[in-house]
């Protein structure tokens, strides 16, 4: 037995050395997404600069939502500028291939290299040192390097925009607030502050809030049994957060009738219309178009971040849902006006 | 009382799709094939139960499709593990792998177009209320206003314990788990019930699947089934191998996770990745104080060969 | 006809590689990519130059202690489905130990990092041992509930008061230089873990070729009434099982906190324990095949990832992919031991 394993592990891996050392390099196939395989060719003949960038997400680049959105933004910067930037992505992968996927797009020889995520900071810092003349950007990211900058998004302002609209309409359906998402990081953090400040400022201390957590980014079940306990809770307008699975906790406040603010681009099923309070996103395709638009027009912010807020339009403003009144939406547009002109004090983010 | 009909409401919703899986795995480990791929069959049936409720506009239809599919899975666990007597467990965490991959590639290719966003409207179940029964003050609600595979899930526990225990194939299929060579030597087919077994756990972890897909919600996320197919085997264990033991033991479960949710709720202050354990340690206390006698089917996960004389 | 049939069954699992490797190939040339381009990149991204080569080594590390963790309670007939939980914890002690124990110089703070790992695992493992000889309850559903108990504490403490910053992201602080496993060459991240690895091997091997006490687990394993009745005793032979699998289990976790990561966040474990059950039975539960298992893994993952980047084959193909050249080769030995029996009956008539 043992012997018969020896011999056919080593029969597998001597095919693979061979497979590795027989064949040429072959033209590498091109794909119609537009992702591009890294060609280990130089620059082509006419001397024009070609910009590579790629993305790097930890979950499925059709999810409807975060990471379809930056791929999105990666896809828009190529058109933008035909036949002079190439773009690629790694979906799914995992944590102990952070380290390894960043280190082989620089290897290859990438101009930008993002990491959809904070979480991807470790892995990036472990790899930066030893390329120098490649860039990296984490998405709401919580550190610099020289040739590591962020790109994020101020949540804590609109955390406070949301919350004032939740308030609003809480006081007047006589419920509370609640806010669902999957972990308690950062990103959310910053949202929760804001919307707790504003539901203080705007409910006439009659209206509370509560965070959950699901702990599961992609688990449809625990998001929609977390919708329904707040809603068993008296906490009947909401707000998901969690990618993918809002839509199913948009699909059971339809059902039971109560209000949500979506932070998605599209609802997925008319009928949600009735129960939306307000939709506010954040336009991670315009923030990533943006940032990799910056490394070919030189303004790459190194040792800094790039930022996505009201004022850019980044944290963007879609549209009131149908059960504001007129005066509820002139009372957000002004506190729009002054988020925008730095006028209403918000907590400190968590940050540096 | 409003807390309680939340509770006993949330524990039936997520007992469901365990107690399916889980009677899959009763008929599955009394025949002695010790079945963890409960969790891809799962996913694939919650995919393909979208799929077809998609295609054909039925999610009835769905759930029909989403039974071949994972019969068809079945089949090819029962081949590996019974014709060439391959590792169960092996053959089980390769088709779960295996299933995590067809059913991302589908989506990707057949039901999302990359760009366009992937939420598509599917045909999918309404809660169906029983006409007089339902709106009985607080029984209506936490028994007879649920979706109707939830009626079907309570009849097919009957069904199989029916079956197990009162039929006279029922005996010769628990009598291959406990010893298929006795059962051989009486002139039982052994291998034709064990295929038998494993293609109808295939069947009912389908429905399973489309369950949580047309039931539940109604779309396909990667990654939903989350553990549940593992959870399901650790009912089928802690339910000591019976129909109503597996319902009992998903409703514990489901029961435990709605009140875990509801102290978050409560804002008590405790991690809520300490309230995520209580449904595990609870079970964990329960078998302790359950003290099953009910074994394990002697020969579960044991190849059997025909010795040939 | 007897030698054909017996070079048939010892070919066999070969035969079942290709066999994986053709239909893979049907696959990818489905899709409209080049099957012999995308092996040339596997093969190239998992073992192509020395750092990739390396690089897999250090995927192959906690593969290792997670195959020998099933593997030693397997001999037993213990199924071990709790090497993740026992590698969470194993993790976090040896972070724990090796952030804040300050002070120590490196030859004493490594040992108890990694002392702390092991004890973790074993611990943890621990508690299914008992409630399987105490209350008779199957380690499978209990390590299964225990697993998930065991990342959810671990992410309490790390969301909560193991957090370096609570204003940042949910991650432990670095752990000390002075804990850290070396390098074991300059400029790759191969430590020394994989050493550790390779001694754990021979141990495993030491133990049940050579040792009484290994003997007497497989006893246990093969016919526990037997075992009872030649006075061996069932319930310390299973504890003690069970407790080693909770060590290999623990120290992979601490060894890829002080040799990979040097800090912890959660979600670092891509199932190395289930990966872990698939490398121990690949290997036939020996010590040389549960290496190549890991190292084939290893390979795979490493591959994976070199695939995704530079060509269109979906990464989900990549999954199915692996989940089809493991199916093989569990097949294929299985082909090949029925044709092995085959031809020994047709040599006894």
């Amino acid at each position: 037995m043992k012997r018969m394993i020896v011999r056919v592990l080593s029969l597998a891996m001597l095919l693979a050395l061979l497979a590795g050392c027989a064949s040429k390099p072959q033209e590498p196939a091109s794909g119609d997404e537009g992702k591009t395989p890294a060609a280990d060719v130089d620059s082509p003949a006419d001397g024009e600069k070609i910009y590579r960038f790629a993305l790097v997400s930890n979950g499925p680049i059709t999810d409807g939502d975060w990471n379809e959105n930056s791929w999105r933004g990666l896809q828009d910067c190529e058109a933008r500028y035909p036949g002079q930037v190439e773009v690629s992505y790694s979906e799914n992968v995992a944590q102990a291939d952070y380290a390894d996927t960043f280190y082989g797009y620089a290897k290859d020889g990438y101009d930008l290299v993002i990491g959809n995520g904070y979480e991807f900071s470790e892995a990036v810092f472990q790899v930066c040192d030893e390329f120098p003349d490649c860039k990296f950007a984490i998405v709401n990211g919580l550190e610099y390097r020289e040739n590591v900058c962020s790109f994020e998004f101020d949540n804590v302002e609109f955390g406070y925009y949301c919350g004032v609209a939740m308030a609003l309409v809480a006081l007047q359906e006589n419920t509370n607030c609640a806010f669902i998402c999957a972990e308690a990081i950062p990103s959310y953090r910053n949202f929760y502050l804001g919307m707790e400040a504003a539901i203080k400022d705007y409910g006439e201390g009659k209206v509370s809030s509560t965070a959950y957590y699901t702990g599961d980014w992609t688990d449809i079940t625990k998001g929609s049994e977390m919708a329904l306990t707040a809603i068993s809770n008296n906490e009947k307008v909401l707000v998901p957060w969690i990618g993918a699975v809002n839509h199913a906790i948009y699909a059971i406040c339809d059902e039971q009738d109560c209000k949500f603010v979506s932070t998605s681009f599209n609802l997925g099923d008319d009928a949600f219309i009735d129960n939306v309070v307000l939709t506010i996103t954040q336009s991670n395709d315009q923030l990533l178009s943006a940032g990799c638009e910056s490394v070919i027009d030189g303004t790459y912010p190194a040792n800094g971040a790039f930022d996505g807020n009201f004022a850019n339009g980044l944290n963007h403003f879609e549209s009131y849902g149908d059960c504001l009144t007129e005066e509820q939406r002139a009372l957000l547009d002004d506190v729009l006006a002054k988020l925008v002109a730095g006028e209403i004090e918000l907590p400190a983010m968590y940050k540096e | 009382m409003e807390f309680i009909t939340y509770i006993l409401t949330s524990a039936v919703r997520s007992a469901i799709p365990l107690t399916l899986a889980g009677l899959g795995g009763v008929l599955s480990e009394r025949a002695g094939i010790m079945n963890l791929a409960l969790e891809g069959q799962m996913l694939m049936g919650a995919f393909f139960g979208v799929y077809f409720s998609y295609a054909t506009g039925s999610p009835w239809l769905g759930v029909l499709g989403a039974m071949l599919v994972c019969a068809l899975v079945g089949l090819v666990m029962a081949v590996l593990s019974i014709r060439l007597c391959a590792n169960q467990i092996v053959v089980a965490t390769a088709i779960n792998l295996i299933s995590v991959g067809i059913t991302g590639y589908c989506l990707k290719m057949f039901i999302t177009n990359i760009g366009n966003g992937t939420v598509i409207t599917v045909p999918s179940f309404r809660a169906v209320s029983i006409p007089v029964l339902s709106s009985l003050p607080f029984l209506g609600e936490v028994l007879f206003s649920y979706k109707p595979l939830t009626y079907v899930t309570i009849l097919l526990a009957v069904l199989i314990h029916i079956y197990l225990y009162k039929t006279k194939l029922g005996l010769v299929h628990r009598s291959i788990g406990e010893n298929p060579l006795v059962a051989d030597t009486l002139g039982i087919n052994v291998n034709l019930v064990r295929y038998g077994a494993v293609v109808a756990c295939g069947v009912l972890c389908g429905i399973s699947g489309a369950f949580m897909s047309l039931s539940n919600l109604n779309q396909f996320q990667n990654g939903m089934v989350s553990g549940r197919g593992f959870i399901a085997f650790a009912a089928v264990i802690f339910g000591g191998w019976s129909p109503f033991g597996v319902l009992g033991a998903s409703v514990f479960f489901g029961l435990a996770d709605a009140i875990q949710m509801r102290m978050q709720a409560m804002q008590t202050g405790i991690s809520y990745h300490l309230l995520q354990c209580v449904p595990y340690l609870c079970t964990l206390v329960a078998l302790v104080f359950a003290r099953k006698s009910a074994a394990c089917p002697a020969s579960d996960g044991l190849p059997y060969r025909k010795e040939e004389t | 006809m007897r030698l054909r049939q017996k070079l048939i069954a010892a070919a066999m699992p070969a035969l079942a590689i290709l066999a994986a490797l053709l239909i893979v190939a049907v696959m990818i040339a489905g899709v409209g990519e080049s099957p012999a381009e995308a092996y040339r990149i596997l093969a190239q991204g998992a073992v192509g130059d020395w750092r990739s080569l390396t690089d897999t080594l250090v995927k192959t590390v906690p593969l290792i202690f997670t195959g020998l963790s099933f593997a030693f309670a397997a001999k037993c007939n213990i199924w071990n489905i709790g090497a993740e939980g026992q590698l969470y914890m194993g993790a976090v002690a040896s972070t724990a130990v090796g952030v804040y124990c300050t002070g120590l110089p490196a030859l004493l703070h490594l040992p108890l990092a990694l002392l702390a790992g092991a004890l973790a695992g074993g611990l943890w493992a621990s508690i299914p041992a008992w409630l399987k000889v105490r209350f008779k309850i199957n380690e499978v559903v209990s390590t299964i509930m225990l697993n998930y108990t065991a990342i959810l504490v671990v992410s309490a403490l790390v969301y909560g008061p193991m957090i370096e910053d609570p204003f940042k992201s949910p991650q432990t602080c670095k752990i000390l230089p002075t804990a850290r496993l070396p390098v074991l060459f300059e400029g790759t991240k191969l430590h020394a873990g994989i050493l550790l690895a390779l001694l754990a091997c021979v141990l495993y091997h030491l133990i049940f070729r050579h040792m009484l006490f290994g003997y007497r687990v497989s006893a246990v394993g093969k016919n526990r009434e037997a075992a009872r009745f030649s006075g061996i005793s069932v319930e310390r032979s299973i504890c003690m099982s069970m407790i080693i699998a909770g060590v290999f289990g623990g120290l992979a976790g601490a060894i890829e906190m002080l040799g990979t990561n040097g800090l912890l966040i959660i979600g670092f474990s891509p199932e190395y324990g289930s990966d872990g059950i698939a490398v121990a039975l690949l290997g036939q539960l020996e010590a040389v095949g549960i290496f190549l298992s890991a190292f084939l893994l290893g390979a795979l993952r490493l591959g994976a990832t070199a695939l995704q980047r530079k060509t269109d084959i979906p990464q989900q193909m990549i999954t199915i992919m692996q989940g089809i050249i493991v199916l093989f080769v569990i097949a294929g030995s299985a082909i090949g031991r029925i044709l092995q029996n085959r031809a020994a009956k047709k040599e006894v008539k």
